[in-house]
């Protein structure tokens, strides 16, 4: 079995400090070893640890101007620069709440966020503030305005200091999940300090690390990049807005050591390595978002013979539940590992029964990277958030389903309700028929899952096309949410309940596929 | 005007377009579904099939951007002039 103490405290060489809060990381390496380098962007300009905690300190105080205060909510979109991640350290050492939303989340769904976190102020790219203005009555300013006002800032102005406590909400991460709508997840700082701690931990992030992060911001495990690399004194390469047929050009120039990924990007690594051999200096890829199919992981080793391939399973409810340690990376094929470092998985079944090893239920997690449930939603707050009658402490209960082997090595096996996953994106039936009655036209649509002989499908009726659905519904859900196949259908089954349509549905698409 | 080949390669990565809609040579290829991995496995895909190498100036986002600049792009790449 694994160490399963976890310490918040930095390595000795960057002081040992006891970490409590996020921006408590970049305070404690600014400190320690301030002419390290810190953040990279694919501008190819840089900061140290020192500037970088500088220029938070800027846009920290540029905040307050603009009226932030402690508990109040800032919603940031933005692609991955220094920007964005400066604001993530400013806004939560003025106890605020920073809430990074994707330049790519549709309107329809930035509505709804706006709407639910209810922020004082958005900070948008320059170019998009007057498409953002156009969404809400909520101050959006300009990120050029913020950077200019935090450089302006004269060098010798004290820090602002950190307002944070360790139970603040530090980020809300929006999620999709069973509901229509995007769901915020409640990321106190305490959760997330430990959760990085964790993950760093079994991980082996070192010093000398450089991190690749082309994941988006928003996206948690891009997110987690930004204190993963910090908890060390690592420097974080930050790569977003090129196209993807650069992306190894720009892991070998980045000196990148550590390569985070999802499967997507994965495949794509792996085709351009093999387009044209390269030598990199990656000694690891992870991987999160779904399991990694077995010939990508093989692909990734013959052209990357240097680099560990770890496999892991996480949702952002609790950021990250299992780690495959990176020097068992051959063992368990299969495997996403056991829990992270001072946690616990435990295989229930639907009455609450702990399951023996090798029984498929569904994966719970108890422990300090628990969140502190969903914003502005109780209900589904305590289904998923549940309090374990035995302890009193709260249970996530994943919705994931999966077994354990008895040395506590979990194995994922899938959903038995509407959230799924498709090209490493979780998403939901009701999600994706709510945006489908939005398109004018549809008056009924059900979402038939994916199944091993065919991909996701959608069945509208209306007078509609095919084709006209599946690009207004492009217009509304990320490309991996939108039906490969569009059904317009004369005669859908009208039931009272939307189940049995489905069933009907279902013996009409696959009975005549047969 | 462009071979079965391409218009096979295409279509598999257009999933927002039926079959029995046509390709049209100023169709957008990304309102039809060509994502950022879309773009990458095309790229390979064609590299393959045509032997030819997308580089230099003749490779940006625009290049992906309608059938017809994306098969002029791979007919530059094939002549011998290229």
């Amino acid at each position: 079995m694994h160490a399963s103490t976890v310490t918040t405290d930095l390595p000795d060489e960057l002081g040992g400090t006891h970490i409590t809060t996020v921006p408590g990381f970049l305070d404690a390496v600014a400190e320690a070893a301030p002419g390290r380098p810190a953040l990279r962007d694919s501008a190819g300009e840089g900061w140290t640890y020192g500037e970088y905690a500088r220029v938070v300190s800027g846009y920290a105080a540029w905040l307050t101007e603009q009226g932030v205060r402690h508990g109040d909510r800032v919603l940031v979109r933005l692609p991955n620069t220094r920007d964005m991640v400066a604001l993530l350290f400013a806004v939560t050492r003025l106890g605020a709440v920073f809430v990074p939303v994707n330049p790519a989340m549709k309107d329809y769904h930035l509505v709804s966020v706006v709407g639910d976190c209810e922020p004082v102020l958005v900070v948008a790219d320059d170019r998009a503030v007057t498409a953002v203005q156009k969404l809400t009555d909520v101050p959006v300013r300009a990120v050029g305005a913020a950077r200019e006002a935090a450089q302006a800032r004269p060098a010798g102005a004290p820090p602002v200091p950190n307002a944070a406590a360790p139970g603040d909400v530090a980020v809300l991460i929006y999620t999709s999940g069973s509901t229509a709508a995007p769901k915020g997840v409640v990321c106190p700082h305490a959760q997330m300090v430990f959760a990085a701690s964790s993950v760093g931990q079994v991980l082996g992030y070192r010093g000398d690390d450089v991190v690749f992060c082309r994941l988006p911001l928003p996206f948690d495990y891009g997110l987690y990049q930004v204190l993963l690399a910090c908890r060390v004194g690592a420097e974080l390469f930050l790569s977003g807005s090129e196209p993807d047929y650069t992306l190894l050009e720009r892991i070998v120039e980045s000196g990148a050591t550590i390569v985070p990924l999802v499967p997507a990007l994965a495949s794509m690594v792996s085709w351009l390595a093999e387009r044209e051999p390269t030598p990199t200096k990656v000694r690891m890829f992870t991987s999160t978002g779904a399991a990694l199919p077995q010939s990508t992981i093989d692909a990734l080793r013959t052209h990357f013979s240097d680099a560990a391939v770890v496999r892991m399973y996480g949702i952002t409810e609790c950021k990250r539940v299992t780690v495959m340690p990176p020097d068992e990376e051959l063992e368990r094929p299969g495997s996403v590992g056991p829990a992270i470092p001072g946690t616990t998985v435990t295989i229930m079944a639907e009455d609450g029964t702990v399951l023996p090893p090798g029984e498929i239920g569904e994966i719970t997690v108890t422990g300090p990277n628990v969140m502190a449930g969903y914003w502005n939603a109780p209900e589904v707050t305590a289904r998923t958030y549940r309090t374990d009658p035995a302890t009193g402490r709260t249970r996530l209960h994943t919705g994931d389903w999966g077994s354990m082997d008895a040395d506590g090595y979990v194995y994922f096996d899938g959903r038995r309700d509407d959230l799924f996953k498709r090209n490493g994106v979780r998403m939901s039936t009701i999600e994706i028929e709510a945006a489908a009655m939005d398109v004018p036209g549809i008056r009924a649509a059900c979402v038939l899952l994916p199944t091993d002989t065919r991909d996701l499908v959608i069945c509208v009726s209306g007078d509609v096309r095919p084709g006209f659905v599946l690009r207004e519904l492009a217009k509304r859900l990320e490309t991996a949410k939108v039906p490969a196949t569009c059904h317009v259908i004369e005669d859908f089954p009208l039931t009272a309940n939307g189940k049995n349509a489905r069933k009907v549905l279902l013996e009409l698409i696959d009975g005549t596929a047969k | 005007m462009w071979d079965e080949e391409f218009e096979r390669i295409l279509r598999d990565r257009l999933p927002f377009l039926p079959p029995d809609e046509p390709l049209e040579a100023d169709l957008d290829l990304t309102a039809n579904g060509l994502d950022s991995m879309g773009i990458v496995d095309l790229m390979v895909t064609l590299e393959r099939e045509y032997d030819v190498r997308f580089g230099g100036d003749l490779l940006s986002l625009e290049t992906f951007s309608t059938p017809a600049v994306l098969w002029k792009t791979v007919t530059a790449l094939t002549s011998p002039a290229a």
